[in-house]
């Protein structure tokens, strides 16, 4: 899923203050989940807004709703009855929700609440971990199943650099080096010879490197 | 603040359970005996679990009972009914070692014997009656002097050696000794109405006998006072003490000098002793107490005893359902009183008993599934692991199986799940009202 | 704002905090009348929503009142509000509120005398704190 964190309040104080009314708006997905955008953090951040522009003397008409999904055109659609009056949305989405509303709402300004942070796995309650960078051509089904683009600070291909030391990453202890994690699991597979195919240098087209990416089901698309 | 809760409230469903209609009583002693008798007299299988070899409690040292009762022929008495009962189970020197469960289906283990050989216990209703212990204070020379006892000696003593008594020419009482006082505020209960059996005892047999009460206030309560008051005409002089001046103590061979300050003479005055009777009270059994409040996970007061429900709603509940709590594991208490509240667990135990489920109540936790976003949070946080994700793709929690703790409720990002009897309404409902009256 | 009486809100845990709060008026040991109780089921039922709305209505200080520790009834609710708290000290400081008006307490049901000292203690340090800038704003 994709992963998120609230922005500062300062940041999003700047955002909000020269208006009267706004939509705070959340959703029921990837943010609810990751603890960072769902109904929850939307009643907490209307809270938080309401009293911090309170004490700067500011009042302000924060209405709060929280979709299904930000990123499709449909769940969107919901807003057009409710949003009547409203001179801004803060959106609790991640950055393709944001989009989606500013694509909509061509008269109306859309701020963002989080800052998206990356497509993560949830390693246990409270702690989300990043797991893949999207790069449009898997290597997973060689290295093992761990990904050394998501998961090296380098992004090495070929194995590991001089400062792996003892399984850890030289950026930090808590960082695991990611071409220990393939050693060994290359080795628990017994694909250790896996390990010295050599990869070539990596196409970055696929991974964004040629522009924006799309994917167009023809059968689907209409 | 509540009618703003009340206006809120909405139609509760109560959850119930099957209910296993076997009783584990804890502790021997006569509250234990007692409830265990009346429950099994009704049929139901009781284990009765006893800590020491031997049944009978704290009571086998006392000897009559301030009205004049035979205590040990009745102890005798309660002690073999209960062995001999088709329904009761006696298991002792048994250790409680776990608990797990639910309400009306709990799970008991306990070690048992010197080979400490383990076994499970399932059982619907649990009845503590572990007592307390005499106060094991050692003021006022009570270890140094031979002529200093407490009153449980002493009443052994007249009970066993009437002819000591008649050797002795003059008597001090203290009361109060170890009770009401910064650790341990508590008064015991039985110690004046104790000193005024013994007094009526000694002077019994040796009515030439001089005795002093030394007193911070007599509690004889209820009818003990008529015994109070025949001390008194019997001529056992009752002297006030306070606590920033008491009694001061110093043996003197096989006597011991007391010096004690008479209000009214306004003098201090010193008695030489053949007999100093302490009146220690009693305390509650910390290390038992405190163990199995863990493993049962009950509440205690502050100086160790279980603390009921209410004190006037609910006196002999404890807030699991399907908990008593009978005797001095309780409180301070007469055998009287002890017997009382026994029969008063048993006749509470069989509320419960005569169904055949136990009624839980109604705060259990609901999953509005339009709102979940199966994030999974409550199915990791739940203490006991009772939501889940159901064959729809959304969080389910069934609703007898739910402990009603909430945590689930306030930690789920999609806000869909509610506590009932504690929803959000409610609770924000409170909070405006309170601002209401305070900004108004 | 002079004669500031605070306006204290105590979530208070059902099987330890709130049966202390009973206990402590069947000792009749006096407590502030600053201090409103809200019995929840378990400390670990605290929302952090409700305390965040408990301070935007005007509340001066809000405390937590759970089981001590290894006592919860329900195996771990105080450690988990005790968590909670610490996370919604941190986002007060964000909004401008002074962390310290938001507290955790501990007791079992048998102290009364425990519940009765902290409710005064918290009132007089909330007084000394004086009024929430949240209530001060409300009142300009
Ligand atoms: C010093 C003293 C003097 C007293 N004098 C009088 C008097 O003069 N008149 C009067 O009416 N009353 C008197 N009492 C009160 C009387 O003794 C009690 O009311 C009565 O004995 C209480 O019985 P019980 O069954 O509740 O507790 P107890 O008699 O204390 O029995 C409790 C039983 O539980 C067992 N037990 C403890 N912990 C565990 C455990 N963890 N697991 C299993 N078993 C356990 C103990 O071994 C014991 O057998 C006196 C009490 C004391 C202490
Ligand atoms: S915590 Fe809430 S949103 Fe997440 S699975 Fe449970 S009920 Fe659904
Ligand atoms: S209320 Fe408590 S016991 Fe019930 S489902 Fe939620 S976390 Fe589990």
């Amino acid at each position: 899923m994709i992963t998120a964190e609230r922005k500062p309040l300062d940041e999003l104080i700047e955002y909000v203050k020269p208006f009267k009314r706004i939509l705070l708006l959340g959703c029921n997905e990837c943010v609810t989940v990751c603890a960072a955008g769902g109904r929850k953090e939307v009643g907490l951040l209307a809270s938080g807004l309401q009293m911090a522009l309170l004490k700067s003397g500011s009042n302000i008409e924060i209405q709060q709703h929280t979709l299904e999904r930000q990123c499709d055109p449909e769940y969107v659609e919901e807003l057009v009855p409710m949003i009547d009056g409203t001179e801004a949305i803060l959106s609790m989405a991640c950055g393709c929700g944001v989009q989606q509303l500013a694509m909509r709402f061509k008269n109306l300004p859309v701020f963002p609440a989080l800052n998206t942070k990356f497509m993560g796995a949830s390693e246990r309650q409270g702690v989300w971990a990043e797991r893949c960078q999207g790069c449009g051509d898997c290597v997973l089904g060689i290295t093992g199943g761990i990904c050394p683009i998501a998961r090296c600070a380098k992004q090495l291909m070929n194995g590991p650099c001089g400062g792996s030391t003892t399984g850890k990453c030289e950026i930090s202890e808590d960082v695991d080096c990611v071409w220990q994690l393939i050693w060994d699991r290359l080795k628990s597979l017994g694909q250790e010879d896996r390990y010295v195919d050599i990869m070539p240098a990596k196409d970055w087209r696929s991974g964004g490197g040629s522009g924006p990416r799309k994917i167009i089901r023809e059968d689907l698309a209409e | 603040m509540a009618v703003a809760s009340v206006i809120k409230a909405q139609p509760l469903v109560d959850q119930t359970l099957p209910i296993n209609k076997n009783i584990l009583v804890v502790g021997g002693g006569i509250s234990g005996m007692t409830s265990a008798l009346r429950l099994a007299d009704q049929g139901f299988q009781v284990y009765l679990a006893e800590k020491s070899n031997e049944l009978g409690g704290v009571a086998k040292n006392i000897f009559k009972t301030l009205e004049g009762d035979d205590v040990q022929p009745f102890i005798a008495g309660l002690i073999s009914q209960v062995k001999e009962h088709e329904y009761i189970q006696v298991i002792t020197g048994a250790i409680i070692v776990d608990h797990s469960g639910m309400p009306g289906m709990f799970k008991t283990g306990m070690q048992i014997g010197p080979q400490m050989f383990y076994r499970q216990i399932n059982h619907g209703v649990t009845v503590l009656a572990t007592g307390a212990i005499p106060n094991p204070t050692k003021e006022y020379a009570l270890e140094s002097c031979k002529a200093v006892r407490t009153q449980l000696e002493t009443h052994k003593v007249i009970a066993k050696t009437p002819d000591t008594v008649k050797e002795w020419d003059n008597i001090v009482m203290i009361q109060c000794v170890g009770s009401r006082t910064a650790d341990n505020p508590n008064c015991s209960r039985i110690c004046c109405q104790t000193a005024i059996k013994n007094a009526l005892a000694i002077l019994e047999i040796n009515p030439k006998a001089r005795i002093f009460v030394l007193y911070r206030d007599m509690r004889t309560y209820g009818f003990q006072e008529e015994y109070y008051q025949k001390a008194r005409e019997k001529g056992v002089i009752f002297v006030k003490y306070s606590q920033d001046t008491p009694p001061t103590v110093k043996p003197e061979g096989e006597q011991v000098e007391v010096t004690f300050t008479d209000a009214i003479l306004g003098q201090k005055i010193t008695v030489t002793a053949d007999s100093l009777c302490l009146s220690t009270g009693l305390i509650a059994d910390n290390d038992s107490s405190e163990e199995l409040a863990m493993i049962f996970k009950l509440p205690r007061t502050a100086d160790g005893y279980f603390l009921e429900d209410h004190v006037k709603l609910r006196p002999v509940d404890l807030p699991v359902p399907g908990f008593f709590v009978a005797g001095t594991a309780h409180s301070p208490k007469l055998i009287k009183e002890s017997i009382s509240q026994a029969n008063a667990v048993a006749a509470r135990a069989q509320t419960m008993l005569a169904r055949d489920s136990i009624n839980l109540g109604a705060a259990a936790a609901r999953v509005d599934s339009k709102l979940c976003a199966s994030c999974l949070i409550c199915v990791r946080t739940c203490p006991f692991d009772v939501p889940f994700i159901n064959a729809d793709g959304y969080s389910e929690i069934d609703p007898a199986k739910c402990h009603g703790c909430g945590m689930c409720v306030s930690e789920c990002p999609a806000k869909a799940i509610q506590l009932m009897q504690f929803e959000d309404d409610k609770i924000l409902a409170q909070l405006e009202e309170i601002f209401e009256k305070v900004n108004a | 704002m002079e004669n500031f009486e605070p306006v204290i809100i105590a979530f208070c845990c059902h099987y330890c905090a709130y049966t202390a709060a009973d206990m402590a008026g069947s000792q009749r040991l006096p407590y502030p009348a600053n201090v409103k109780i809200i019995r929840i089921p378990c400390s670990g039922k605290v929302d952090a929503l409700h305390i965040i709305k408990a301070f935007e209505n005007g509340a001066d200080g809000v405390y937590v009142a759970g089981c001590l520790e290894g006592d919860c009834h329900f195996k771990n609710g105080n450690e988990k509000a005790a968590r909670r708290i610490t996370y919604v000290r941190n986002y007060l400081e964000e909004i401008g509120i002074e962390s310290e008006r938001l507290m955790m307490v501990t007791m079992s049901a048998g102290m009364g005398y425990r519940f009765a000292q902290t409710a005064t203690e918290i009132t007089e340090k909330i007084r000394k704190l004086g009024p929430s800038p949240i209530k001060i704003a409300i009142a300009q």
